[in-house]
């Protein structure tokens, strides 16, 4: 019975370095580098990489979208003519379609990259002023207030829209994405530029499965 | 003899436990409803949150949900229907061959009903956007809710790819069977609670069970105010086709349209809210050709009253030889919790017309009528397994000396058992039962500065509407007695 009881003292005595071991060789082996790491497997990936994890809107779709107008429009001749850097407001890009998308992320993306061509230059965003319509009222007002004169002085605004067609059946699901833009001239009201970009995307459903 | 009978005892008692234990308890129908008339909605929206946290199941997600409309929690609310909403898409994209599914219909046709998972029916999948919708427009984020009713309309579109092959096939059964008709309900148990709502001439009239006009009404107002008219004109009319009462009060409140080559051309007002669209800016920048203009304001007044009726199963007990009893159970709902009809005046008398243009209760009962003959005959073969289960007990405790003296004690047992266990899996079968029973709709004018009375019963409210506003959109909550709840958003 003595015997027994010391032998059992032993093993537990053996466990509890045993444990402290494996405690001292985890604090080792974790991260130096003071970051916080998760219980997940959580990488870093290229933003530029094509994501398809579903047929909603998604990153890809927004780049292709921005660099496809980006470039359409710095070679429209009301741009790539220019004797100085025209002065552009980005207006709301209509959301149309049956998903939620922040439209604001495609005309943020667009201005960043126009920005960076150095062919234009933007005035700041006027929110919460509907499109072009406010736009006049604003420069008409502003006109009065020579303070203002240069902030409304618009040559001119981009806007558009984002429409989607979805069909599903219980096979297959496709969408199909139009993306139209316009440069307009706001005292005009006449249209100098326009493009569109089409996506479509579809998925299938496997035939087997839990 | 003592130790065989013993066995048997054992058996059916282990499997009982086995079977209750894979059942467990929602937030009960009494619960939900006694909390709503107490008026206690943190008590049941904390029941719902824990029954949500445990299950993760789209009735549990909806109703919590619909919990945190009723307290003016919009935010909350939408990520609760997105949660649900999640949950039915990854049931959707399931496999066209999936096991889970097959199980589960398995279990449903020969076990429990409430064994299979539930993903809501076509109406409540398209109330879900219907009621985020009002989510978004109560945050004043209009294209948020164009973009729900658009949602709304596609689900419809899946729920009938779904539904199709069903309906197919009932369509068929119907043909080759002459002398049958859609309404003949003549293999029901005579004591089915359910018959005379299936037959009643109000439920044959719903046109469709997932389509309601008060869905495309508001998509109209919806649509409208997002600046998209030409959607709002489609939802229009598809609400008219659906309800004639909405082509009334639209024609009284944006003027009465044409009819052109048969079909309604309703009229869609300029919407008042400063959003424009390119083609029409030249139009904005006229002066407003509307006489009533500058004095008035537009008014939209939702009124949701009561609640829908709840899903439960009935059992029908059937006397049989040797094993007591063979038990029915078919779903059918406790009746909706219906209150006075509302109305609505300004506060210089002037009575704004209010329709009902929503009755969960008829498309409940549609819903069960266009599913009946599967679940007959899903009852059926789980009332057949039942009684084969006890027949196999009795027949094994006759075909033995030592017990044959208990054979029908232990036939009637397992049938007690298996009545138990149905019992504790109906627990599982619910519906979305926190929908209001009726949503009215009214559409006007009124004066700037004017105030609006809306009552119901003996209950009374009345708001001042800001003077400010091109119009105003109020949401009225009626879900129990005496809890009268006024949200409004202006524009």
């Amino acid at each position: 019975m003595n015997k027994k009881t010391i032998f059992s003292s032993h093993t537990l005595a053996l466990f509890a370095l045993l444990c402290l071991a494996l405690l001292l060789l985890d604090g080792c082996t974790g991260p130096r580098t003071g970051r916080l790491q998760g219980g997940g497997d959580t990488q870093y990936g290229d933003p530029n990489d094509v994501e398809t994890i579903t047929s909603a809107w998604g990153s890809t779709d927004l780049q292709l979208t921005a660099e496809s107008m980006t470039q359409s429009l710095l070679d429209s001749r009301w741009i790539m003519h220019a004797a100085e850097p025209p002065k552009v407001r980005l207006r709301e890009v209509r959301n149309l379609t049956s998903e939620h998308i922040d439209t604001k992320s495609i005309t943020d993306k667009i201005r960043v990259q126009l920005l960076k061509s150095g062919a234009v230059r933007f005035l700041a965003d006027t929110a919460n002023l509907g499109e072009v319509a406010a736009e006049r009222q604003f420069t008409e007002a502003a006109t009065r207030r020579t303070e203002n004169k240069l902030m409304a002085d618009t040559d001119y605004i981009v806007t558009g829209t984002v429409r989607s067609i979805r069909k599903t059946t219980k096979q297959a699901a496709s969408v199909f994405y139009q993306i139209t833009m316009e440069l307009v001239d706001p005292q005009s009201g006449e249209i100098l530029w326009a493009d569109e970009k089409e996506l479509s995307k579809s998925t299938t459903t496997p035939k087997i499965g839990w | 003899m003592r130790s065989y009978g013993k066995k048997i005892g054992s058996a059916l008692a282990l499997a009982c436990f086995l079977l209750l234990g894979a059942c467990s308890a929602r937030v009960s129908t009494e619960d939900i409803r006694s909390s709503l008339n107490a008026g206690n909605y943190e008590d049941l929206q904390e029941k719902m949150q824990t029954a949500h946290e445990e299950h993760q199941e789209f009735v549990t997600a909806l109703n919590l949900a619909r919990v945190y409309q009723l307290q003016g929690r919009w935010r909350e609310s939408i990520a609760l229907y997105d949660s649900g909403l999640r949950i039915l898409e990854e049931y959707e994209q399931r496999a066209i061959i999936n096991l889970r599914e097959a199980l589960g219909t398995v279990g449903s046709i020969l076990i429990a009903r409430g064994s299979k998972d539930y993903f809501g029916t076509g109406y409540e999948r398209t109330l879900l956007h219907t009621f985020n919708s009002l989510n978004y427009l109560m945050l004043g984020d209009f294209t948020g809710a164009m973009v729900e009713m658009r949602k709304m309309e596609q689900r419809q579109e899946l729920w009938l790819a779904e539904e199709e092959r069903r309906l197919q096939e009932h369509l068929e059964d119907l043909r080759e069977r002459s002398s049958a008709n859609y309404d003949d309900l003549s293999g029901l148990p005579a004591n089915y609670t359910m018959t005379a709502l299936l037959n009643d001439p109000r439920t044959k009239a719903v046109a469709r069970s997932y389509q309601d006009a008060f869905s495309y009404s508001l998509s109209a107002i919806v649509c409208r105010l997002a600046g998209d008219p030409d959607y709002a004109a489609i939802s229009l009319r598809r609400a008219a086709l659906l309800d004639q009462n909405a082509r009334i009060l639209f024609s009284a409140a944006w003027g009465k349209g044409k009819i052109t080559a048969g079909q309604w051309e309703p009229v869609i007002p300029k919407a008042p809210s400063a959003q424009p669209s390119l083609a029409r800016v030249l139009n904005v920048l006229k002066p407003s050709s509307d006489a009533k203009g500058k004095n008035s304001q537009e008014i939209s007044v939702i009124v949701f009253c009561g609640l829908a009726p709840a899903l439960h199963m009935e059992r029908v007990r059937i006397p049989a030889p040797y094993i007591g009893y063979v038990l029915v159970d078919l779903p059918a709902f406790f009746p909706p919790l219906q209150y006075g009809t509302p109305t609505v005046e300004s506060s210089t008398g002037q009575g704004l017309p209010l329709y009902a243009l929503l009755h969960t209760d008829l498309l409940a009962y549609r819903t069960l009528k266009d599913e009946l003959r599967y679940e007959v005959g899903s009852a059926i073969a789980r009332a057949v397994s039942r009684a084969a289960i006890a027949g196999a007990t009795y027949a094994a405790a006759a075909s033995n000396k030592n017990t044959q003296s208990f054979a029908p004690l232990l036939g009637a047992l397992a049938t007690g058992i298996m009545d138990l266990f149905s019992s504790g899996a109906s627990q599982n079968v619910r519906n979305w039962e926190l929908l209001p029973a009726e949503a009215y709709l009214s559409q006007g004018q009124v004066r700037k500065g004017e105030s609006v009375r809306i009552q119901i019963e003996r209950e009374m409210v009345e708001i001042d509407l800001p003077q400010e506003a091109n119009g105003v959109i109020i949401i009225v909550s009626h879900a129990a007695k005496a809890k009268m709840r006024v949200d409004y958003v202006a524009y």
